[in-house]
């Protein structure tokens, strides 16, 4: 092996620990105090190795917030559940939602299918753009029955969360089961994502269950293909 | 310019999708199968020839069906769906599905390590690897186009397998004594080149999976690197996720 400068093996083992997991993506790494202290070498050689870093794409520096791992572009983990929220905040990003609709509806047979309940049960829908730093991330379409959540119409989506929701009422999340696929985009999603008509983009359709495998909610989210992709890790 | 967009227009784009798909259910309709003329449809579903066009076209745009030009609209095939979690050799995960796996080898070298692989398999940009580039079909249906790329030091003699009738991760665990045990992935989305669309049998406009991998062995070393092309018109990712364990402090 070539010897290589001490800044390029720092930047080599801050990688590796990226890649094996030490360091989560989305998460906020060590300052560059504790970086010098644990590596022996000074603030210097720490910030031109993160630099090399942030250079590649692997990590992102935010001015006050820290520097953090992440890919070109946005990565959405599939190997745990996290709301959308929280995980827009481990990446130092100011996630927000815009509510753009909301409908009390027959469930239908389509949506009775989903969710297990019968066609006749009244469902809710939240038709929400996600956003990160103001930026258009997803429009997620998501689907409840409407007896899950009392007085759910008085809820403002902007400001209130499903997961606070949920937990305020009781109801624990188990497992989701989630569907990646490519498709063409087209209207109202490209107006909403800020991509043309016909570009590639993901759809997500997840169906989240609780307890006794009981689905509590479906959704189905589009993505544009320019900001984001997946990542996994199997074991 | 969002605010022009109403919200009729977002349930709409979605409404009439679900009664298609009822419809399709409940009259048994299986891939292969031709839908209802476009008029007939229309007024079966009550609703207008314009409306009912666009919801097939967002159908078709999602792989649902298939329109031929003149003949009419078919329900396409369902998509091979693979557990992004589960791991097992790409051979053995789809054959315990039930589905036959064929390969064709396109291409078999050992070559120098361009910069993304060395840095995947954190070895010196410029280091021997092999580079396995194959065709897989799933019941004679090409699907994925797929680069495994191992440095050579750790598979010497590589070359005299014939990896379109074998498993590569069984040539590495019986012969070489290297289990893979964990691999990271990342899914983005990208167009086919003409060569890949014509390896792969669609039309070039057709969307595509683009998968990076690198394979960890037992004891955490880095061993392969894949990328694999995958038709986003057959092929789709699942995952099944649980709650998250309580976090490490994120600081450390």
């Amino acid at each position: 092996m070539i010897s290589q400068p001490i800044y390029v093996q720092i930047a080599d083992t801050i990688r590796r620990k990226v890649e094996l997991g030490v360091y989560a993506y989305g998460s906020r790494l060590p300052t560059e105090r504790e970086f010098s202290e644990n590596f022996g070498v000074n603030r210097i050689t720490v910030r031109k190795a993160l630099k090399l870093l942030v250079d590649e794409g692997l990590l992102i520096s935010s001015q006050g917030r820290g520097t953090f791992v992440s890919q070109p572009k946005i990565s959405s983990g599939m190997d745990t559940i996290q709301g959308t929220s929280s995980f827009l905040t481990d990446m130092g990003f100011t996630p927000s939602s815009k509510m753009l609709h909301t409908l009390r509806r027959k469930a239908g047979y389509y949506f009775a299918k989903k969710l297990g309940i019968p066609e006749e049960d009244d469902v809710y829908q939240i038709i929400r753009l996600r956003q990160g730093d103001g930026d258009p991330l997803s429009l997620e379409y998501t689907t409840i029955p409407f007896s899950l959540i009392p007085n759910i119409e008085n809820y403002d989506f902007s400001v209130f969360s499903l997961s606070e929701l949920y937990e305020r009422n009781g109801i624990t999340l188990c497992k989701v089961k989630q569907v990646l696929s490519i498709v063409k985009l087209h209207e109202p999603q490209v107006t909403f994502l800020r991509c043309k008509e016909g570009d590639y983009g993901f759809i997500s359709e997840e169906v989240v269950f609780g307890d006794a495998g009981r689905p509590i909610e479906f959704s189905k989210s589009y993505y544009s293909g320019r900001k984001f992709n997946f990542t996994s890790v199997m074991e | 310019m969002e605010a022009h967009v109403g919200k009729h227009i977002l349930v709409r784009s979605e409404e009439l999708r679900e009664r298609i798909e009822e419809y399709i259910d409940k009259s048994g309709l299986k891939p292969g199968d031709k839908l209802p003329s476009e008029r007939a449809f229309a007024e079966a579903l009550g609703t207008s020839r314009v409306t009912l066009r666009d919801a097939l076209m967002r159908m078709q745009d999602e792989g649902l069906i298939e329109t031929r030009h003149g003949k009419g609209s078919f329900i396409a095939p369902p998509k091979f769906e693979e557990d992004a979690r589960s791991f097992l050799s790409c051979t053995s995960g789809w054959e315990a599905d039930g589905f036959k796996v064929s390969s064709e080898v396109l291409s078999f070298l050992e070559k120098e390590a361009g910069a993304k692989a060395a840095r995947m398999l954190n070895i010196p940009i410029g280091e021997s690897v092999f580079e396995l580039k194959r065709v897989r079909r799933l019941d004679g249906v090409p699907v994925f186009i797929e680069t495994s790329n191992i440095p050579s030091c750790r598979v010497p003699g590589l070359k005299k397998y014939d990896f379109s009738s074998c498993s590569l991760y069984t040539v590495l665990e019986k012969d070489y004594g290297i289990v893979l045990t964990q691999q990271m992935q990342t899914f983005s989305i990208t167009h086919l080149s003409e060569k890949e669309a014509r390896w792969l049998g669609v039309d070039q406009d057709t969307p595509a999976f683009y998968i990076c991998g690198t394979t960890f062995d037992a004891a955490g070393t880095p061993t392969e690197f894949t990328v694999s092309i995958n038709r986003a018109d057959r092929y789709n990712v699942s995952a099944w996720l649980t709650r998250q364990t309580p976090a490490m402090d994120s600081e450390g």
